[in-house]
């Protein structure tokens, strides 16, 4: 490198523990580096032996470019001293279990802890453990099973699923572990049956008080049911109806019970492609006619309407304050909103790294800033929106990655057109 | 000596009286009256007849002379032709001549006989003697002697002319004097005393008788001596000197001969008319300017011609365009005498000009020459100059549009595609599954699903969102066509299969439609029985497979169309002449023939998304039935040879119709029934053209592997014409692509190739 | 009935009334072909195209106004007449009548051409703009030779010699010469005279075959009108420059084949009888020193006078742009150009804004100025009428090897000598022996060239065209580069870093500009996908390498090159699939809504810049090849144009202080 190379003055920062602190006097690096040259520059001042990969951040962004690069992109002026924070860089996450499904994975939902819900075109959800065990599998569908969602349970022992098909009817699975073996798989029956969708339901999200849910489907509603954690023989206003099932693998026979939506929100003009509820009264859509809506369960009514230029397919909610929309849908764009600003319409963000449509985006639980997202590409890439390109990208999938999920705050799961359901773990996301 | 002087006389007898009466001299001559009696004659006569021989001989001497005059005067005015002479002058010079010299002997004895009687005093003669001696001279001489005037007062006596004295001989008188009175003759002396008179004279022989005057006349000493001088052929007169030295009184140039003493002849004092010709003519000649005597002086050649005026003129004279001959091109780098190397070309190359045709042979090859002295002439210069000068005269000039534009400027302004979002632009997903070519697609109301047929004989139900294949239908046969049904509440497909056209439930919607569907599709028997014992256009059966109604025709059916409320479809099969397009309904399962004939082989059937119309494409045309009335409403004419496919706008008022010579039409049904816009877009035939039918789009694909999509803004006052504006190619097929259809609700578009797959192109 | 059936009451219409057919026209006007041609040449009527040749495409069509035009022409009675009267001499002759005959002879009816030419030219700027086959065709009947079988008259051969004399003393009188080309073909050369530019070809100093598939009296018609023409542009010329017309010229300079030289020596003492008529005018003497004498003083005189008025404009000029430059940065902080441009930028920009007339006075300025100070000796074997005219046309004094020359060849003041031969054998060391090329490039170039390359034996740099414009024809031949960037070190601009051919990129660019501005949102778009995917990987690789335990430092070289090339690599990878595409699309869609018409002429248009690319490519590849083969010392010829571009500036500055 030649001797006229720019300097510049940097002082590092870092809310890492004491012994990875560096002290904050501000000395100078040359301008060219990286985060490459950076981090070998913290690795040198903390005297680390084994090299550790640091990233760093200018004003909430991470830098990915050379520091001029940075300097003439936010206009800095090279005389001030660049205040730089560290943190550890996510490394990249290896492949703890891989397991070939009979079909095309089409739901996954890691919400809950111990168990890794999926669901697959055979119409069977099934749960699945940390090792790729099957533990058990639902059968009940006779069609596509689009969505699955956990609800909440005070419990750690019973686990209420719900479960949404294309064949217009979703599915409110009650499972409690007691009758669990781990060995062998087993059946369990639904306890209830939702229908009301006149089409095939696309997606399905529960109530974070944990006795109502929500579900869009293709006849562009979304309606609410209602469903109280007792069983509901004893409830007047749900139609009770036995019937035996005939149906294909269940020779025993047990009554299933038909619950009615409790209201229904229309508004949207075309497929309801993802719907999350988010707090108890809010519930936040997406749908094939481009826009995001957000409802107030309360009032039934339609209070936020955002819209954007591409058919929208999957929606998350989180981020910082948990409050911001990250949707993706018919293109390779990720788009982020901030519905707390007044009359937003652009989105504050829009992350492009996939080359084909995303199937689904997901916030991270708990860190405000890490996101992923499953593309018909056959990748699922993890992203930290302070920096423009995503921090990972696992092609671990041969076609298109249908569906994928955190999972246990520092796994992903995904399931794809490949049969195939994976997963990552020691994803050190905090 | 006689017989001499009658020699002498003999002569005089034969000779042409002419020469007497030109001669000068008033001699009396009595030779006649001698010659009659010559035997008497005496010697009185004979003498005298001698000297007047002698005296006209002189005469002779003096018309020889005159001859000679006359011939310089000939000679000298040869050019003026107005000369007569005598012609006779020749013969008689010579005959002078020979009496000279018979003079001149005679004269000779005559002298020696009297040489010795010298006479010394040569006494005076008489007057009259003198006076004819005088007088002779002044006849011989008239430019020697100076002739007093007193010869001219003394008459001769006798006034009897010039007649024959033959008459006077027996007479006394010889003639009147000037009076009148009678002339006597002297009486005779007789010879006797004649001749004693003679010899005692001494002067005697030089006597002459003058007959004419009757008297005898003697000689002066002078003329004695003169005839003394003639005799020895001298010159006459002794004060003549013939050698004097020599006055050359007028030019000798242009002249033959010397100076003539003929007499000025007359033409030379009165004016000639001839001159005055020439005077008149050169006068004239002159005052016309014919003939310029001073030559005009030199003015200078060059002047200012031009003003100051810098304006340049855009007419000739006679009010044509002034086409100003074109420069000729300037030189390149090429022309140089020592170019840069890159311009000369290589060997091979110039082995390759040989190998090309005269004409695009390149004209001039580049040549490097080291320094200036090596240049040689260029051989065609002179060549190349001329071939100009050809082109300047011969070459018809005309003003060409020279357009040295930027070729974008012609390329049409149009509203940039990006302003015209959103619109199909990538392919995103891929519907793989079939194993042949895929021929037609369709699409559910909702959007959801999309159905494909295949030349393989499936017809498969694709899942639009994930591209996962939810179904097979296995028809055993060849599938033309498929199309779903309109009517978002039944969710029926009709596929045309060979002969067939086969109703199948896609079970995808709720169970209501469901059992509505099946219930639509359970074959009514009587009706089936009914249409078959009247032997009729189709039989409507259960089809074996599945739970589906199969429709067989007589011939292979190519298409079909729903009309948009689902309930009746149109089938097209193209071999079935009268029976080419049939219309079928579904709830009651009957079918029908609305037409007697076409005009023409059908290719496809359109149902008018709102009203009761029929567009039935032929070949050629597109004809619109009302079906209502029954009845021909329109005759669309794209002027196209060969129509393939057509498709309306969902508003009904716009038809776009493609054709297999890769056109695609846009037919404004309220404008006119001729093309608003025809686009020569494709490469190759048009398979397919599709509506979208909420947005302004539609698309064209064909067999080169492409599909068109244009922006298609049709406006809803009456007034404004359609927009039409080419947005996207979509490429990506291997094959050609044989349908395309838009999603319902979406901005994209499903494009159906031979390569088996469905692509999904989205914006 | 016939299609072209016309009923009798009917007049005709449309091209059957508008034109005619020649042999039509011959039959009108009673001509023999010879005779209707000449009239034709010296009336410049040409035939015209008619919308439809409604006889035929085999035949020539004449407008009929331009037909009606010859037959009003009084040339056409004057040609009859002459006729007539040649009959009368014949008759006259064979009568014998000698004197008749001669006085015939004497008086046959003269014509002249003058109307001719001020009804084809009805003012002086369409002569001059006609003047380029004039001076051509004159030029060259003065270099053939007076012969018998093909009829070229002597007196004609020596008036052209003398007009094209009079017209070189006037363009070196007043140095509007401009280019010179010493092409295969001749030299070719382009004066500017009152705004035209005007060029002519001379064919080069050597005996010319006279071919026999020419036909000279057509030739000779031209001649004839171009000899009036050009008298008349002459007189004109000259008296605009207040000079006597005909100039006299000197007899034995003539002789001494320095026809110019002589004229100028007329010129100039008209010129003093004219500027200063308060000194008595010397009687012209024929010793040639006293002539030259006068000729220099009198070139010091004028350039006194010049250099005077010039230095006062220039210094206007400077306080001008001193003051617009002032102007200037208070407008724009950003004035970097400000800087850069000098006191002549300015004082160009000043003058190109009061007039036009005075940067044409600028141009002429610079031309008479640039062999100003030099004295020029030609040997023997040097086109010397050339050369005299270049130099003196550009300022410079000369002589030469033979009768006449104002000074010797020992003269001690001379700078350059023009020498054309393998050696030299006695050399002045005070002066540079040069071929005459350099005399031609230096003209061309404006600027004093190095000399080193031309000197005696050497063979010459390439000698380049001055009439093509290399960026529109975008090959650029590198001697061209080496001359520009001469000239913008002798205006000491910045120097362009020799070895960026940046005039070849400029012309790809402005070759490709059409297309990719069109098409620039996509080129960026993908542009932006590229980096974005770069630095994506970049960062992947970095972090492999990092978690495998390689410093960056250790790393850099490798990581470098590797990134850089994979960069590329990505770059042809992404580009050519997108870009192109895009532009062959939008391309095919706008042709697919223009009308037929206009669709077939664009294709054209596409089909000619396609053309031209190939043989641009063709070149390109030959210099290729050529490099390759190593024929062309491209790096020495650098080094010494390096070496020598300050001498040519510093003689440039004195050139123009």
């Amino acid at each position: 490198m030649d001797a006229k190379e720019k300097q510049v003055q940097v002082r590092f920062s870092t809310k890492l523990p004491p012994e990875l602190q560096v002290a904050n006097t501000p000395f100078s690096v040359p301008s060219h580096l990286t985060r490459y040259g950076l981090s070998e520059v913290i690795n040198a001042l903390l005297g680390l032996e084994k090299p550790k990969p640091f990233d760093f951040i200018v004003e909430g962004d991470l830098i990915r470019t050379s520091l001029e690069k940075l300097l003439l992109a936010k206009n800095l002026s090279a005389e001030t001293i660049l205040n730089i924070e560290y943190t550890p860089a996510l490394v990249p996450p290896q492949l703890q279990a891989s397991h070939k499904g009979e079909d095309w994975f089409s739901a996954v939902n890691g919400s809950n802890s111990r168990y890794v819900f999926t669901g697959s075109y055979d119409g069977i959800a099934r749960g699945w453990r940390a090792n790729g065990q099957c533990s058990f599998s639902l059968e009940g569908h006779n069609e596509a099973i689009t969505s699955v969602a956990v609800m909440p349970t005070e419990d750690e022992s019973t686990m209420e699923l719900l479960t949404a098909s294309k064949d217009r009817s979703l599915r409110f699975w009650q499972i409690t572990d007691q009758g669990l073996p781990d060995s062998l798989t087993k059946r369990a029956a639904a306890s209830k049956v939702l229908k009301g969708h006149s089409s095939s339901v696309q997606c399905v999200s529960a109530s974070p008080s944990g006795n109502e849910c929500c579900s869009g489907s293709w006849d562009s509603t979304i309606l609410l049911w209602h469903l109280s954690a007792k069983s509901s023989i004893d409830e007047e206003h749900t139609i009770i109806k036995r019937r035996k099932l005939d149906d294909y693998a269940t020779p025993n026979t047990f009554e299933e019970v038909e619950v009615a939506p409790r209201c229904t929100l229309k508004g949207h003009t075309q497929c309801v492609s993802s719907v999350e509820w988010v707090e108890a009264e809010t519930v936040f859509s997406a749908s094939w006619d481009h826009s995001l809506r957000g409802w107030n369960v309360e009032a039934e009514v339609n209070n936020l309407t955002i819209s954007c230029s591409k058919a929208l397919h999957c929606l998350s909610v989180g981020g910082e304050g948990s409050s911001l929309l990250a949707a993706a849908g018919a293109d390779p764009i990720i788009r982020i909103w901030d519905p707390r600003m007044p009359g937003t319409v652009a989105p504050i963000q829009q992350l492009t790294s996939h080359k084909s449509w995303i199937s689904v985006c997901k916030w991270h639980r708990r860190s405000p800033y890490h996101l992923l997202s499953a593309s018909h590409d056959g990748s699922v890439k993890v992203w930290d929106i302070r920096s423009k390109i995503p921090l990972q990208s696992l092609e671990g999938h041969k076609d298109k990655v249908m569906c994928a999920d955190w999972w246990k705050g520092d796994s992903i799961v995904s399931g794809g057109a490949d049969c195939q359901l994976q997963i990552y773990s020691n994803l050190r996301v905090n | 000596m006689q017989e001499k002087i009658m020699a002498i006389v003999s002569k005089r007898k034969d000779r042409s009286a002419k020469a007497a009466v030109s001669s000068a001299g008033k001699v009396q001559l009595r030779s006649g009256t001698g010659d009659s009696d010559a035997e008497e004659s005496d010697l009185s006569i004979q003498l005298p007849s001698d000297i007047e021989d002698y005296a006209s001989d002189i005469e002779n001497l003096e018309s020889e002379e005159d001859e000679g005059q006359g011939d310089a005067a000939a000679a000298a005015g040869d050019d003026d032709d107005e000369y007569e002479e005598g012609p006779s002058a020749g013969e008689d010079e010579d005959i002078a001549d020979g009496n000279l010299r018979d003079i001149d002997d005679a004269m000779l004895d005559f002298m020696q006989e009297h040489s010795a009687r010298v006479d010394n005093g040569t006494g005076s003669s008489a007057h009259p003697s003198d006076d004819e001696a005088s007088e002779r001279d002044g006849d011989l001489h008239p430019s020697a002697v100076e002739s007093d005037s007193s010869e001219d007062e003394i008459p001769s006596r006798n006034t009897v002319g010039d007649v024959p004295f033959v008459w006077y001989d027996n007479e006394e008188h010889i003639g009147y004097d000037i009076f009148g009175k009678k002339l006597r003759k002297k009486e005779r002396r007789n010879q006797l005393d004649s001749f004693l008179a003679r010899s005692d004279d001494l002067k005697d022989w030089r006597k002459v008788y003058d007959e004419y005057n009757d008297e005898e006349v003697q000689l002066t000493s002078e003329e004695i001596d003169m005839i003394r001088r003639i005799r020895q052929g001298r010159i006459p007169h002794a004060e003549v000197n013939p050698h004097e030295s020599y006055v050359d009184w007028f030019t000798w140039e242009d002249k033959g001969h010397p100076l003539s003493s003929a007499p000025e002849p007359k033409r030379r004092f009165i004016p000639s008319k001839w001159e005055a010709k020439k005077v008149v003519k050169l006068v004239r000649a002159l005052r016309k300017g014919w003939l310029k005597l001073e030559t005009p002086k030199e003015k200078p050649r060059f002047y200012m011609l031009w003003g100051d005026d810098l304006r340049i003129t855009e007419n000739t004279a006679n009010g044509l365009a002034y086409v100003p001959a074109p420069k000729t091109k300037l030189p390149g780098h090429e022309e140089s005498y020592n170019p840069p190397f890159e311009y000369i070309p290589t060997q091979e190359e110039v082995n390759s000009y040989q190998l090309m045709y005269e004409e695009d042979r390149p004209k001039f090859l580049p040549r490097k020459f080291d320094s200036l002295r090596m240049v040689p002439a260029y051989a065609d210069f002179i060549k190349e100059r001329f071939e100009r000068c050809l082109d300047l005269y011969l070459c018809p000039r005309s003003r060409k549009k020279r357009i040295n534009i930027d070729p974008e400027i012609l390329v049409p302004k149009l509203p940039k595609p990006k302003d015209l979002q959103p619109f199909p632009t990538v392919c995103f997903l891929e519907y793989r599954g079939h194993v042949g070519a895929i021929c037609s697609i369709s699409t559910e109301p909702s959007g959801q699903w999309l159905v494909s047929a295949s030349y393989d004989g499936t017809v498969r139900l694709w899942e639009v969102q994930t591209g996962r294949c939810c179904r097979v239908w296995n028809m055993n046969g060849r599938v033309h066509h498929v199309s779903w049904n309109p009517n978002p509440q039944l969710s029926i497909i009709a596929v045309s299969v060979e002969r067939e056209i086969v109703l199948l439930d896609t079970n995808v919607g709720d169970e209501a439609a469901q059992a509505n569907v099946s219930s639509l599709l359970t074959v009514k028997d009587s009706l089936s029985v009914a249409s078959a014992e009247k032997d009729s256009l189709v039989t409507w059966t259960k089809h074996d497979l599945y739970q589906a109604i199969k429709i067989t025709h007589q011939q292979s059916v190519a298409s079909v169309s729903w009309h948009h409320k689902g309930d009746y479809f149109a089938s097209v099969s193209p071999e079935g002449h009268t029976r080419a397009v049939l219309v079928h309904q579904l709830s009651k399962q009957q079918t029908q023939n609305p037409f007697r004939k076409h005009h023409g082989h059908v290719v496809s059937v359109l149902f008018h998304p709102l009203r009761p119309f029929l567009f039935v494409a032929t070949k050629m045309h597109v004809r619109v039935y009302n079906l209502a009335k029954q009845q021909l409403s329109k005759k669309l004419m794209p002027g196209f040879h060969e129509l393939s496919t057509m498709a309306v706008h969902p508003s009904g008022d716009n038809l776009i119709v493609g054709s297999k010579e890769n056109k695609l039409c846009w037919f404004d049904m309220d404008l006119s029934v001729k093309p608003y816009k025809t686009l020569k877009n494709h490469e190759q035939d048009i398979s397919a053209v599709a509506f979208h039918n909420s947005y302004p789009l539609f698309a064209s694909c064909s067999l080169d592997g492409t599909a068109h999509v244009f922006h298609g803004m049709v406006y809803s006052d009456l007034l404004q014409n359609p927009l039409i504006v080419p947005l996207k190619i979509l490429h990506g097929h291997q094959k050609g692509v044989l349908d395309c259809k838009f999603h319902p609700q979406q901005p994209w578009l499903f494009t159906a190739g031979g390569d088996a797959i469905v692509r999904l192109y989205c914006n | 009935m016939p299609k072209h059936y016309r009923p009798p009451g009917k007049k005709k219409e449309g091209n059957v009334a508008k034109y005619i057919t020649r042999n039509k026209a011959l039959n009108r006007l009673q001509l023999k072909l010879a005779e209707f041609r000449r009239l034709c040449i010296l009336k410049g009527i040409h035939p015209r195209e008619p919308k439809k040749k409604f006889e035929g495409h085999n035949k020539t069509y004449y407008h009929v106004k331009d037909i009606n035009f010859l037959a009003h022409e009084p040339l056409l009675e004057k040609s009859r007449e002459i006729k007539v009267h040649e009959k009368k001499i014949k008759k006259a002759k064979a009568k014998l009548n000698r004197d008749l005959a001669e006085r015939l002879e004497r008086n046959l009816p003269s014509f002249s051409l003058d109307h001719l030419v001020k009804e084809r030219y009805p003012s002086f700027i369409d002569a001059l703009r006609d003047m380029d086959d004039p001076l051509t065709m004159i030029h060259l009947f003065a270099t053939l030779p007076a012969d018998r079988t093909h009829k070229i008259p002597v007196e004609r051969v020596h008036s052209c010699r003398r007009l094209s004399l009079e017209w070189q003393a006037f363009v070196t009188r007043t140095h509007s010469l401009r280019k010179v080309f010493i092409s295969v073909k001749g030299i070719y050369y382009q004066v500017e005279v009152a705004g035209q530019k005007i060029t002519w070809l001379t064919p080069h100093v050597l005996s010319q075959v006279l071919p026999d598939d020419v036909d000279f009296r057509v030739m000779l018609t031209f001649v004839e009108f171009y000899e009036v023409l050009t008298g008349f542009v002459n007189f004109k010329l000259y008296h605009s420059i207040g000079l006597k017309y005909p100039p006299l010229l000197n007899a034995d300079l003539e002789q001494a084949a320095a026809e110019l030289y002589g004229m100028m020596r007329g010129l100039v003492n008209e010129a003093q009888l004219q500027t200063d008529n308060n000194e008595s005018t010397k009687p012209e003497k024929d010793d040639l020193v006293k002539s030259v004498i006068e000729d220099v003083e009198f070139g010091e005189r004028e350039q006194r006078l010049k250099e005077k008025e010039q230095r006062l404009k220039e210094s206007q000029a400077r306080l001008a742009s001193l003051q617009d430059r002032l102007v200037k940065m208070e407008k724009d902080r950003a004035g970097i150009n400000t800087e850069t441009d000098d006191s002549h930028n300015g004082s160009a920009i000043i003058e190109k804004e009061d007039t036009v007339e005075e940067e044409e006075d600028e141009e002429t300025k610079l031309c008479k100025g640039l062999f100003k100070d030099l004295k020029f000796y030609l040997s023997r074997e040097v086109p010397r009428e050339s050369l005299l005219f270049v130099i003196r046309g550009f300022g410079g004094s000369v002589s030469w090897d033979g009768r006449g020359a104002p000074y010797e060849e020992s003269d001690d003041s001379i700078t350059h000598q023009v020498v054309d031969r393998p050696t030299q054998g006695h050399m002045f060391l005070s002066r540079d022996y040069i071929q005459p090329q350099w005399v031609y490039d230096c003209a061309n170039s404006r600027i004093l060239l190095p000399v080193d390359e031309y000197l005696v034996g050497r063979i010459p740099p390439p000698h380049l065209s001055p009439f093509v414009n290399n960026e529109a024809e975008g090959h650029v031949p590198e001697y061209a580069e080496a001359i520009k960037r001469l000239q913008s070190a002798a205006r000491n601009h910045l120097l362009p870093l020799p070895g960026t051919d940046e005039p070849e990129f400029e012309a790809q660019q402005s070759f490709l500009a059409s297309t990719v501005a069109r098409h620039s949102e996509h080129a960026e778009a993908a542009a932006r996908e590229i980096e974005a995917a770069a630095v994506e990987r970049a960062y992947m690789d970095d972090l492999s390498k990092e978690l495998s335990g390689i410093t960056y430092s250790a790393s850099l070289q490798v990581d470098t090159d590797v990134s850089d090339d994979k960069t590329e690599e990505e770059g042809h990878v992404v580009v050519p699939k997108d870009v192109p595409n895009e532009a062959v699309d939008d391309t095919a869609m706008a042709q697919m809504m223009m009308t037929r018409k206009s669709r077939k002429l664009y294709e054209a248009m596409q089909m000619g810049k396609s053309k031209k690319r190939a043989d641009i490519e063709l070149l390109k590849r030959r210099k290729r090849e050529a490099e390759e083969k190593g024929l062309s010392a491209k790096k020495s010829k650098r080094l010494g144009l390096c070496r020598s571009w300050e001498r040519a500036w510093y003689v440039d500055r004195k050139c123009h202080s």
